[in-house]
């Protein structure tokens, strides 16, 4: 049951770290409309970056994987204090602030500066939510049986196996487990996802499968629903029963996708471990929903996760693109409004 | 670039040919364009995006582009990461049906059911339905024997250290059942695509070596080339039925004959590459056990299903 506890593990330390890097992110703003689902997957970024430093620190200073895995666990420590510093005083400011804006006369909404749920729960809401939350057990009854796997292409658990193993990373080839005669390229040996899941192997005391294969699954599906709750909320703001009629669909969608490789729903149940299932269904959603509330600044923290985890050669990967893109085409419509503005003014509407 | 525009244009064969979710898209995103009046403007935005990405993607010419900027390292589909198809099947899907259901009243169910159930037949019909999916990993079966086997043969070395030659079938749980034992081959070998992730090869005559093992699988051993042998298929020693050289198809024998390697040449090799431990299928019969095992210079016992050749 240890898996149970690390699965809990991650989603508690996500959520805190969420809080704390967007805190820090936009602590000079009012307050803002970041919810729990936000924090989780920003939290995420910010424990990819964390690996990646412990990785990267394993390949150039040559130091031993249970060093590196000291490391991670010393500066996922360090990070949960100065997270939990932020909250803190992000707390104390909401309510100063709340208690200024209440002495100049203007009312404060419940909640801080990550909003609550605040949905009145009627019968449709009650039917979309229960429909919602049979497709989605559904799924974690797939991942826990492991009904279906897609390896080819993929050598996850034999590189974590041979980390720890040898107590090094990219000692040996984990085919074979054999010393390397020609190496391998050195923008996959960055990516520091093998090594995440082998520190959280030794931290818990688990098999490299049953974190691999199961919980890391398991957490890419709860931050993929977390992503698109938030699309949701950016294309419905307040109105509960699209945002969950939303989710029920893409619910529905990841059943129907799962037919072919790289569609969404077949990495999510197939092979939720890979770097760019986690980009394709937990980054890119979220930057959606950044982009469209013009929070670039988190934007960042997707392209950083990316490069991190995805081979994308010269460090261009699908996020920057996406938010590219997304943000010309608000230049576009911005532009085009103001043109519309200042023919209308010029005719005297 | 020829090269990508025929990739692109496969590409996108394929991706219609396995499910239909890309007409799904198409057909939301008609649908958002028809209303988008009622769109607000940060909306519209993820919708232009959207529809332009979906038309590159289509297209071969910019697909081929995309696929550039996404390096070699990646197949056609992944270009589709770039559009956000799913969230906007789910957009354009939720925005219907809450006009179907006057903005999911239960009342008016009379109208909002039997569409929810037509879209819900024709998303069902644009996925697999539940069928089989290609390339996935159902052989529980097969994992469960693997680590049988290799428990006992790690149970034979209680302190040294392991370098196996076997079949595919337990060369392939091998690594990630037991980090420890090294390998003859890995499983670069018939997964090509796990190539990219080293700059390592293979000598040219391991495949043959692969081949050689996985025909003792079916009892088809060659010890020793003599001359004709090449032209029939038949193994010096004799050791192969009537009835087991029936299971081979054309193909196999084809192949057998372009990368003929014999049973002595394979444990030499395996030898010299520090093989201390070869699980021959009991398929390939006894003799050919023994033989071996007076070459590679060790014992012999026996494992399910397999002759453990030790040294």
């Amino acid at each position: 049951m240890m898996w149970i506890v690390l699965l809990v593990c991650i989603i508690v330390i996500c959520v805190l770290y969420g809080r704390g890097i967007l805190g820090i992110l936009y602590w000079r703003h009012q307050p803002e409309e970041f919810v729990l689902a936000d924090c989780l997957v920003a939290g995420l970024t910010v424990v990819i970056g964390l690996a990646e430093t412990a990785h990267l620190c394993a390949v150039f200073l040559k130091i031993s994987f249970s060093r590196c895995g000291i490391l991670f666990g010393g500066m996922c420590i360090l990070l949960g204090c100065l997270s939990l510093l932020v909250c803190a005083l992000g707390k104390s400011r909401s309510a100063g602030q709340a208690v200024r804006e209440g002495e100049s006369g203007y009312t404060q909404k419940k909640g801080s500066r990550f909003q609550k749920n605040g949905y009145n729960w009627g019968k449709a809401e009650k039917v979309l939510a229960g429909l919602l939350g049979v497709l989605v057990v559904s799924q974690v009854i797939f991942l826990l049986a492991g009904w279906g796997r897609y390896l080819q292409g993929d050598m996850t658990v034999e590189t974590v196996g041979s980390f720890l193993y040898t107590d090094a990373v990219y000692e040996v080839n984990p085919l074979t487990g054999d010393v390397y005669q020609e190496g391998m390229p050195a923008r996959l040996k960055i990516l520091c996802l093998p090594s995440l899941y082998g520190m959280l192997c030794r931290i818990f005391a688990l098999d490299p499968r049953t974190v691999v294969w199961m919980v890391v699954p398991l957490v890419t599906l709860v931050c993929s629903y977390g992503a698109f709750s938030c699309v949701g909320r950016c294309l419905f703001p307040g109105d509960g029963k699209k945002v969950l009629c939303f989710l029920a669909v893409i619910a529905l969608m990841l059943w129907a996708g799962a037919y072919w490789f790289g569609m969404d729903g077949f990495g999510l149940l197939y092979s939720g471990w890979r770097g760019v299932v986690i980009r394709n269904l937990v980054l890119l959603p979220w930057l959606v929903s950044l982009c469209l509330r013009r929070k670039w600044r988190a934007v960042l923290l997707c392209v950083a996760a990316e490069s991190c985890m995805v081979w994308t050669l010269y460090g261009l990967g699908v996020c920057a693109f996406v938010a590219v893109g997304l943000a010309a085409c608000t230049w576009l419509s911005g532009r085009k409004q103001y043109v519309t503005h200042s023919a209308d003014r010029r005719k005297g509407r | 670039m020829t090269e990508y525009l025929g990739h692109a244009w496969q590409g996108w064969l394929g991706y219609t040919d396995h499910g239909k979710l890309a007409a799904l898209l198409l057909a939301a995103l008609l649908f958002l364009w028809l209303g988008r009046k009622s769109l607000q403007g940060q909306r519209r935005e993820l919708l232009v995006y959207s529809t332009v990405m979906t038309v590159c993607c289509i297209c071969p010419v910019t697909a081929a582009g995309l696929m550039l900027y996404q390096t070699r390292f990646y197949d056609y589909q992944w270009v589709w990461s770039l559009v956000p198809g799913t969230i906007v099947i789910a957009w354009g899907m939720t925005l219907f049906l809450s006009r179907q259901w006057q903005e999911f009243r239960l009342t008016e169910w009379k109208k909002g059911l039997p569409v929810t159930c037509l879209l819900l037949a024709i998303t069902l019909l644009c996925g697999s339905m539940g069928g089989e999916v290609a390339g996935t990993d159902p052989e529980k079966q097969d994992r469960q024997q693997a680590a049988e086997v290799l428990a006992q043969v790690t149970g034979q070395f209680p302190e040294g250290e392991i370098c196996l030659w076997a079949p595919r079938k337990v060369m392939e749980y091998t690594r990630e059942t037991d980090p420890g034992i090294r390998l003859f081959y890995g499983r670069n070998l018939w997964d090509q695509s796990l190539n990219a992730y080293a700059y390592d090869v293979y000598q040219k005559d391991m495949e043959a070596i692969y081949v050689w093992m996985e025909r003792a699988v079916w009892g088809v051993v060659n010890m020793e080339v003599t001359p004709g042998e090449e032209e029939t298929g038949k193994p010096g020693d004799g050791a192969v039925t009537e009835e087991t050289r029936k299971r081979e198809d054309g193909k196999e024998k084809e192949e057998a004959d372009q990368d003929e390697i014999t049973g002595e040449a394979c444990v030499m090799a395996a030898r010299e590459a520090g093989v201390n431990c070869i699980l021959l299928p009991q398929a390939a019969s006894g003799e050919v056990a023994h033989r071996l095992s007076e070459l590679f210079g060790g014992s012999i016992t026996q494992v399910e299903g397999y002759y453990l050749l030790t040294r």
